[in-house]
């Protein structure tokens, strides 16, 4: 019994940190309607700069949740604005795939840069922090777990907050819907992209921080969570960004739990029936909207 | 008149040139050419390939530099080294020009397996002797091949051998024996090929209970569920067989989640990397078992010889060898072994004499941590993992016993975590 206990706790801790990799990568589908396949790599990125201020600066590695977003949100930012545009605006009257092709070179490039400038080692962070784990009877949790689930928590519902309430999460969601007709009511889409951009990095930079406690770090760890996060994503709904939250946690759970039943190996397997089974009967996803 | 003089000077010292030429080519010791097939460029593999040449060209230059083949009359040594890419198909083409533009009488290489296993074939249709270095493929001597040799490798079974021996053995010792296994591995051929080894071993041989054993996908995002899981099995011994980042990932939550056992057992790769000490702390790492291809510093670096293999080595590229290196190191060691005792630079008394290798209790084994000779497939039966216990950073051996350092006893059953500081 307090294994089945541990296991769910488990799956919704590792699920929470899924989820925010995942809400980052729906909003710039949802926004952009871009498939940013250099979105593991800049999760990497965000892992080597939390290791870096971690081993460097000396800071805790919580301190990386206000250090680190910010600067992801900058590279996002000018990654959209300096790179993404001039191809976006070319093929303004069809779908990306240009865009879709630079992301995955960025995604090469990114990975080897990285190799280049960090070496092939897996890297982690020396923090007393790190093993510190809370333990009643037989029950063990790590404080960074912990934290990790709280904080995914809170950015997310912040995030989806401000998405509903704030004028910019407005004009966001308003680009996402109808481009032109959110042109037509005053809001510059190109500038947009560039906030939404930027926030879904920041979003991808908390997870990061959240992450490395807890993972270790090396120039391919983007497609670990890369590729988990676009089956979370298309699970979820493409686009809905609650959808890619609650897609986070299930196959967070169905990972933990699910590996008490059958082999690791297969849990795997189970992950992906259940995506093909939603694709077949609710193609839009489970909180996708049927529209369009 | 003067201008002719000069001319006949000219023409003079040139015959004299030529006489003396070769005179004192014949004079000098004569020529053996060895075919070498590497990757060094183009491949994943390049670097451990490039490692691995360094440890074969010290080898030749030091054979060479202590006089040669001595029963050829002080032959040298002449590597012809090819540049395999890891292509196999590179390897068989390569191996063929050996053969018949270069002549090489005697082949080695070519790390990997996916190449040696292919190429091996071109040189036994030849039949060339081919000294197989560091591939661990079990196929490649069991095709009833009459001119392949590995001295320096066993397949990748022996590496789990060497498990089930040593738990064997200090078992025995302690009077403590673990009754109940997990075992669990990648899920790729590397990690399957162990886990039969052991699957088939410890019930027969010890009479254990399995309780777990179950493959993991190979850079999993979460181990945890795994750990939660063989934490729940309450097992005794818990061996473990994954590649460094796996490895780093489930020992750091083996103790945060207080996983007991009587022993946790790495199998030479991930809890064998230098890595792995400095990333999962030294009290994660403390009392770790793991297998290891060579037995270490301490354990081997204990004569002259191999003294001058590890500082020549170390001055002339300014890191320390490792595995693969000595492997190398040995292999050509071996086939001058051979050499010596063939007296002509041809294929067929080369094998002939290879066949007969016994070398035993000398300089080189102890530098390699184990005897040499050949079954009739072409395998050194004595080449075996050595088992090291980390303690305080460090990868001490302590199995077998020949290799074992003299300072350190093994922990075992190795203390509760809420036992140690």
């Amino acid at each position: 019994m307090s294994i089945l206990l541990q296991s769910i706790l488990n799956g919704l801790c590792s699920g929470s940190i899924y989820s925010l990799i995942a809400v980052s990568l729906s909003l710039l589908f949802g926004v952009m309607k871009i498939i940013n396949f250099a979105h593991g790599s800049f999760l990497m990125i965000s892992m080597f700069f939390s290791l870096w201020a971690c081993r460097y600066l000396g800071l805790h590695p919580l301190v990386n949740l206000l250090l680190v977003p910010p600067v992801m949100f900058v590279i996002g930012y000018s990654t959209q604005r300096f790179l993404i545009k001039s191809i976006y605006e070319k093929e303004s009257a069809r779908e990306p795939i240009g865009v879709l092709i630079f992301t995955t070179g960025l995604w090469i490039f990114l990975d080897n840069l990285f190799l280049a400038v960090a070496g092939p080692d897996s890297q982690v962070i020396q923090h007393e922090y790190v093993n510190k784990t809370l333990i009643l009877g037989d029950f063990f949790m790590s404080y960074t777990q912990i934290y990790g689930f709280s904080a995914s928590i809170f950015i997310s519902l912040l995030f989806l907050l401000f998405l509903k309430k704030a004028k910019v999460g407005r004009a966001i969601r308003a680009t996402g819907q109808d481009r032109e007709a959110a042109s037509v009511i005053g809001v510059n889409s190109y500038e947009i992209y560039n906030i939404s951009f930027g926030l879904g990095m920041a979003v991808l930079g908390a997870a990061g921080a959240l992450l490395v406690p807890l993972y270790n770090v090396y120039p391919q760890v983007g497609d670990v969570f890369g590729l988990r996060s676009f089956v979370i994503v298309v699970l979820g709904g493409m686009g809905s960004v609650w959808g890619a939250f609650w897609g986070g946690i299930i196959i967070g759970l169905i990972e933990s739990v699910g590996a008490q039943f059958v082999p690791a190996t297969f849990t795997e397997a189970i992950i992906f029936i259940i995506f093909v089974m939603v694709l077949y009967f609710k193609p839009a996803g489970l909180f996708g909207l049927e529209s369009e | 008149m003067k201008n002719n003089s000069n001319k006949i000077m000219i023409l003079v010292s040139c015959v004299l040139a030529c006489v003396l030429g070769v005179s004192a080519d014949s004079l000098a010791a004569s020529k053996i050419k060895i075919g070498y097939l590497i990757p060094l460029s183009g491949t994943a593999a390049a670097p451990i390939g490039q490692d691995m040449s360094k440890g074969t060209h010290l080898a030749v230059k030091h054979i060479n530099d202590l006089g040669g083949i001595k029963s050829m009359g002080g032959a040298q040594l002449e590597l012809v080294e090819v540049d395999t890419h890891g292509d196999p198909k590179a390897g068989m083409t390569e191996a063929e020009r050996l053969i018949n533009v270069e002549k090489v009488p005697v082949i080695i290489g070519a790390y990997q397996s996916g190449v040696t296993f292919p190429s091996t074939a071109v040189a036994e249709k030849y039949k060339i002797p081919w000294i197989v270095d560091l591939a661990a493929k079990a196929e490649i001597t069991e095709r009833g091949f009459k001119y392949v040799f590995r001295p320096v490798q066993i397949p990748s079974s022996g590496n789990a051998d060497s498990v089930v021996d040593f738990v064997k053995y200090i078992s025995d010792k302690t009077g403590k024996k673990p009754k109940r296994l997990a075992f669990v591995y990648e899920n790729t051929d590397w990690g399957q090929d162990l886990a039969k080894t052991v699957r088939r071993r410890f019930p027969k041989e010890m009479g254990m209970e399995i309780v777990l054993d179950e493959a993991y996908p190979p850079n999993s995002p979460d181990l945890k569920p795994l750990v939660i899981k063989i934490k729940g099995r309450n097992p005794d011994l818990i061996s473990v067989t994954g590649y460094t980042s796996d490895a780093i990932q489930m020992h750091k939550l083996f103790e945060q989640m207080q996983v007991n056992a009587m022993a946790i057992i790495g199998s030479a790769a991930g809890q064998a990397d230098r890595t792995f000490i400095p990333s999962v702390g030294m009290k994660g790492t403390n009392y770790t078992y793991t297998t290891n291809g060579w037995a270490g510093y301490e354990s081997c670096v204990t004569t002259p010889f191999a003294k001058k293999y590890w500082d020549d080595f170390n001055a002339a590229h300014k890191y320390e060898p490792t595995e693969f290196t000595v492997c190398a190191y040995g292999a050509v060691w071996i086939l001058k072994d051979a050499l010596e005792r063939a007296q002509k630079a041809e294929p067929e008394p080369i094998r002939e004499a290879l066949t007969k290798t016994s070398i035993m209790n000398t300089d080189l084994t102890k530098l390699l941590g184990f005897n040499v000779k050949f079954d009739a497939k072409g395998q050194n039966p004595y080449k075996r993992f050595a088992m090291q216990q980390i303690y305080n950073g460090k990868h001490r051996t302590i199995w077998p016993e020949e290799v074992a350092v003299k300072d350190f006893s093994p922990t075992w059953p190795v203390p509760k975590w809420s036992d140690r500081k």
